[in-house]
């Protein structure tokens, strides 16, 4: 089997889709198969486990500009500049954010950043007329 | 990739800090008046008393554009009496809004006589406050003539008053003491007017401690020490007045950002410092005893209206889930904004919950609204408000359709919260006098770092106030010299965090406070608890933070907010264990005093440091004396537009 080429593999990260480097890890959307290849000849970090909820917004990296906006309104630094000029900011702190929306609310460039609320704060309406439920 | 782990993931290594390093470095600013946090309040006083003449400075732990609690937005201009459609006398008004017990005479007859001129100045500086579009034409408390857009908030008498049979018979005629408005830009308005006044602004600075006079408690403040929390870079205020603008705290009895977010009622920035700055300096405090059961999300609970629970709060009727409606007040026109449920309505809703004649869950009905009403709710209400604006956003762009869904409310489904689960949003804070003066010598308060603080417009008033008040006492001292041994002991105090790279961290450090505080100084108090809290607090004092350890600018602020935090915790247990009575209206439950509001306990509790010795005292009840002879009197140069009228 054709080793798959990670340089061209994408994956999804929220709403954008980010080319990934050589050392890409989530392969997803190529099914169970490639992933076990694609496990096999992985180099792994030891990480610690990821903050949760560690994505109060989703950047969209072809409308953000990295103008670090969003860093500078920030209540609490939740975020830092990336230290790649351009690049959307880092989410160093995401734990520490309460939600206020000022950096969504302020950026200077419309659809750069989607809000996303943590799954569990996730609120539900409900159709009048045909009693569908939906969730945000 | 946006995460850290992201970067790590892809990079190979953690990013680099993305500041320059200033450890030890120091900056020295001269200014005549120093305004200590940069929300509404701060941008207020330091408009104010640049506005007289004088040199400011203003110090703001984040970025003041949209810093503190008003930071996002302000959809309500509340207890503006003074307003042209207003069918009160201010002075009348302010009496009444006092009337409940342990609120703050002062700040209340001051937003009462000032925030209508106030509210104008904003409009004179670029905020919106009038229909000018004629967009929500036909909505009930829209007047054509000035285009304001009345609120039916406090439509009837106060109905936060216990006791007050009043608030059931509706008005023959509406107060019309509370003005929606459009204040998601009000905050930025407010730097750009205290950039153009010339107010120096030091963002991302925290600061730490107050100087007074020779470094002697209880003398006059004369400046403030604090710390960048970018660049750990040390800075030293000199001052003639300071005014601490600074919030309450926050999050003394819950620490649980790792479950859900910091959903917090304000962020994790709040947390006492101001008082715990004025209480090291010598400054008396009152009502610090008084918490009450966490009203807000913090991460357990659904968050709406900054986690209120519940997502029609307010003008919207509640329906359950077969379309009945429940007998809530709605807060809206058709009962006047009547704001809480009597008790005995409360207790018949639930127990027809529990007889299955309501189903749940409940909705807000916000297709039954008329289209006028549901937009002036909908998108200016809470579109205009603080964190509800990006809720309102998510919530459109997500698909809800106000016209067409109910929205779904988490009364009942999500329990009440834990009684052990307490804040100290009740109003604690720092005693002042009718120049908003503390009871230190060149130190002033306003907003929500007073005892018994009020909203939005009360900050703004207040603050507003303060720095006229300030900049009058500022121009009237001499300069003096600060104690360059305080300095030198301040400094070696907040960076004492970053010479330790191991030990315990802030967040465990909060969340041991934040235990001691569930165990013994929660919903059950007695004199053997409170004494167990103070000695947990002081074993936490004299073990854990001699190993609290910062490894960057960013957590050495985390780091200082839970010593704030801690000291703040033990300013609580000292007062509760000098109140000996219960009472209502501080939330304050002592197991071995049970006599509610006994008559000889109604009184405010002082609480100060003498000698870094703890000093209770008491001041009546309605200590400000006749509020509108004592305003006049400290008033005669100010004319707003009650004078005029």
């Amino acid at each position: 089997m054709k080793p798959i080429t990670r340089s061209t593999t994408a994956y999804v990260n929220g709403s954008s889709t980010v080319r990934g480097k050589q050392t890409v890890s989530q392969s997803r959307p190529l099914g169970n198969l490639l992933m076990e290849e694609t496990m096999a000849e992985e180099k792994m970090m030891a990480l610690p486990n990821v903050q949760t909820p560690n994505k109060p917004v989703l950047f969209n990296q072809d409308i953000c500009n990295g103008c670090n906006h969003c860093v500078e309104v920030c209540q609490i630094d939740v975020y830092i500049p990336h230290p790649e000029k351009g690049k959307p900011p880092i989410i160093l702190h995401p734990e520490e954010c309460w939600y206020c929306g000022c950096c969504a609310n302020d950026c200077p460039r419309p659809g750069a950043i989607t809000f996303n609320w943590p799954l569990q704060a996730r609120g539900y309406w409900k159709n009048k007329a045909t009693g569908e439920i939906h969730q945000l | 990739m946006s995460t850290w782990h992201d970067y790590v993931k892809e990079e190979g290594h953690a990013p680099n800090w993305p500041y320059p390093v200033r450890f030890g470095e120091e900056q020295e600013i001269d200014a005549d008046v120093l305004v200590i946090g940069g929300g509404i309040a701060g941008c207020w006083a330091a408009i104010s008393a640049a506005r007289q003449g004088v040199k400011v400075a203003l110090v703001e732990k984040a970025n003041t554009v949209r810093s503190g609690a008003g930071g996002p937005g302000c959809d309500h201009w509340c207890n503006a009496p003074a307003n042209p459609l207003s069918n009160v006398d201010p002075d009348e008004w302010a009496v009444h809004m006092a009337d409940r017990p342990y609120s703050n005479g002062i700040g209340i007859q001051i937003q009462c006589r000032e925030d209508w001129d106030t509210l104008l100045e904003m409009e004179q500086m670029g905020g919106k406050i009038r229909d000018t579009e004629g967009e929500y034409k036909g909505a009930d408390g829209r007047d054509e003539k000035t285009k304001l857009m009345l609120s039916p908030r406090y439509g009837r008498i106060h109905s936060y008053v216990p006791d007050d049979k009043t608030h059931l018979d509706p008005p023959a005629v509406r107060n019309n003491v509370v003005i929606r408005v459009w204040g998601s830009n009000f905050k930025p308005v407010l730097k750009k007017e205290c950039q153009r006044l010339g107010v120096k602004i030091f963002d991302r600075v925290m600061v730490t401690g107050l100087l007074t006079e020779d470094g002697v408690q209880g003398r006059r403040v004369v400046g403030a020490t604090g710390v960048n929390n970018r660049t750990g870079e040390f800075m030293i205020f000199k001052s003639k007045a300071a005014i601490i603008a600074t919030a309450g705290a926050g999050s003394i009895w819950m620490m649980s950002m790792e479950l859900c977010g910091y959903s917090n009622m304000m962020s994790r920035t709040i947390s006492g410092d101001g008082t715990v700055m004025a209480w090291r300096a010598g400054a008396a405090l009152t009502k610090m005893e008084a918490t009450g059961i966490n009203r807000i999300a913090t991460g357990y609970r659904h968050k709406w209206y900054t986690g209120a629970g519940d997502a029609s709060y307010e003008n919207v009727p509640i329906v359950d889930a077969i379309g009945k409606r429940l007998p809530y007040p709605i807060q809206g026109w058709e009962d006047t904004g009547f704001m809480v449920p009597r008790p005995e309505v409360e207790a018949a809703i639930r127990e027809a919950v529990m007889r299955g004649e309501y189903a749940l869950p409940f909705y807000g009905d916000f297709p039954a609204m008329s289209d006028v009403e549901r937009r002036a709710t909908w998108n200016l209400m809470l579109g205009e408000e603080s964190t509800t604006k990006i809720i309102i956003d998510t919530f459109n762009k997500g698909g809800y359709d106000p016209s067409r869904d109910l929205l779904q409310s988490y009364k009942f489904i999500e329990g009440a919260g834990m009684p052990q689960w307490r804040e100290a949003g009740f109003g604690g804070g720092v005693l002042v006098d009718w120049n908003l003066k503390t009871t230190l010598d060149g130190l002033y308060a306003a907003g929500g770092q007073m005892f018994a603080p009020e909203d939005h417009s009360y900050a703004a008033a207040t603050g507003r106030y303060a720095g006229r008040k300030a900049a009058a006492y500022a121009r009237q001292v001499d300069e003096s010299k600060l104690s360059r041994d305080q300095v030198a002991s301040e400094k070696a105090r907040v960076y004492a965090p970053l010479k330790r790279t191991s030990g315990i961290e802030w967040k465990e450090l909060h969340a041991g406070i934040a235990r001691a505080m569930q165990y013994y100084v929660s919903e059950y108090k007695t004199e053997t608890l409170l004494q167990m809290g103070l000695g947990a607090l002081k074993k936490i004092e004299e073990d854990s933070v001699p190993r609290l350890y910062a490894l960057d600018p960013h957590k050495l602020m985390r780091s200082l907010e839970d010593l704030s935090l801690l000291a703040y915790a033990q300013i609580i247990v000292q007062a509760s264990l000098a109140r000996k009575a219960s009472s209502v209206p501080l939330g304050f439950n002592r197991i071995d005093y049970p006599t509610m509001d006994p008559e000889e306990w109604n009184k405010f509790l002082t609480i100060k440091l003498e000698n870094d010795k703890v000093k209770t005292g008491f001041l009546p009840m309605k200590f400000w004396g006749d509020m509108k002879e004592q305003y006049e009197a400290h008033n005669k140069e100010y004319d707003g537009v009650c004078k005029r009228k």
